[in-house]
């Protein structure tokens, strides 16, 4: 392999795993993201609103494979959400809430604002909106469901090919 | 407009553990979009509700606590360790400030006011009725008066 070889082969990768880094508000749990979510959502459901003292909960939706915990060990627990159950992960210390696991054993649900760019990551949709908060006005443009909604009429065609790929 | 709950208020944490009981109507109601309440609640913002802690009753469970630096004297965190729901946190002495969505009536107190939008997710549409603060305010002026003496008569209460 040549040198220019190499410096290529850095680049592209540096694009494609492009990381981001978040953590608790106490600083002992530390994680990175080597990739982009799959989906955002901004989930309007009375358990989200519970559990993050907020109007909804910023969940990005990723595989497990693209979360690396760099420091710090999570408390979590699981508790029954709509038909199944989720297991929120979250620090002992602080109790920020960081990961959550929901229908798959494949995927962790992250806390979009824990990461250190809180912006970046927008919400792609906004899911349980009939339990949202009367005065919030959403955004003009996303997708808005009152309860859930089909993925594969949803999702953009390589958002359902890394779902799918993530199953395997 | 919608109409402000005024009775007694039952909450708690996801796993049952923590309950607690809020006595009467917050004195203030806000949405902080700062950076540190956006990374404790995992959103955009968090609702929280300033109420003096002679109003609040812990009803059954133990929350443990975090000292964290944010604000200007540092705050308190205390929440449920099994969950990890957080309910409430100490800014001043006397005070808390109640995550007013951990209520069983979770739209019982929309915000008064959002407040350090300079941080907010820029997605996010604020427009209408309530008033926007790039930063904080200034409470002499910005507080209805009821409000400023009810707040007055607590801060004299706890300075005994």
């Amino acid at each position: 392999m040549t040198n220019s070889d190499s410096d290529n082969t850095a680049v592209e990768q540096s694009v494609e795993q492009s990381v981001e880094g978040g953590g608790c508000a106490c600083g002992a749990v530390r994680y990175a993201l080597t990739g982009t979510p799959i989906t955002v959502h901004a989930c309007h459901c009375t358990d989200c609103q519970r559990m993050s003292g907020s109007a909804f909960a910023m969940n990005a939706w990723i595989e497990k494979s693209r979360v690396e915990l760099l420091s710090g060990a999570l408390a979590s627990r699981t508790l029954p959400a709509g038909k199944g159950t989720s297991t929120t992960h979250f620090c002992p210390q602080c109790g920020t809430s960081i990961l959550t696991e929901y229908s798959s054993p494949k995927f962790w649900f992250v806390r979009a604002t824990t990461l250190d760019n809180q912006q970046a990551f927008t919400p792609d949709i906004h899911i349980w909106t009939r339990s949202k908060q009367p005065w919030l006005h959403l955004p003009d443009g996303v997708p808005v469901f009152e309860a859930y909604y089909d993925r594969e009429q949803v999702w953009p065609p390589d958002s359902l090919a890394r779902y799918h790929a993530a199953l395997v | 407009m919608i109409k402000q709950a005024e009775a007694r208020e039952l909450g708690g944490c996801a796993c049952g553990a923590v309950r607690y009981a809020m006595n009467t109507a917050p004195i203030l109601s806000y949405a902080c979009h700062c950076t540190d309440c956006q990374q404790l609640t995992g959103s955009a913002f968090i609702l929280s509700g300033w109420i003096e802690k002679t109003e609040v009753e812990l009803l059954s469970g133990e929350m443990t606590t975090c000292k964290l630096p944010t604000g200007e004297r540092g705050s308190t965190v205390h929440f449920c360790p099994q969950c990890g729901t957080s309910i409430w946190t100490e800014y001043s002495p006397g005070f808390w400030f109640v995550r007013l969505t951990t209520l069983d009536n979770q739209t019982a107190y929309p915000p008064d006011m959002h407040i350090f939008t300079r941080s907010k997710q820029p997605w996010l549409n604020l427009s209408g009725d309530i008033p926007v603060y790039e930063d904080y305010y200034d409470r002499e002026t910005d507080w209805p008066a009821e409000k400023l003496a009810r707040y007055n008569a607590a801060v004299e209460a706890i300075a005994g």
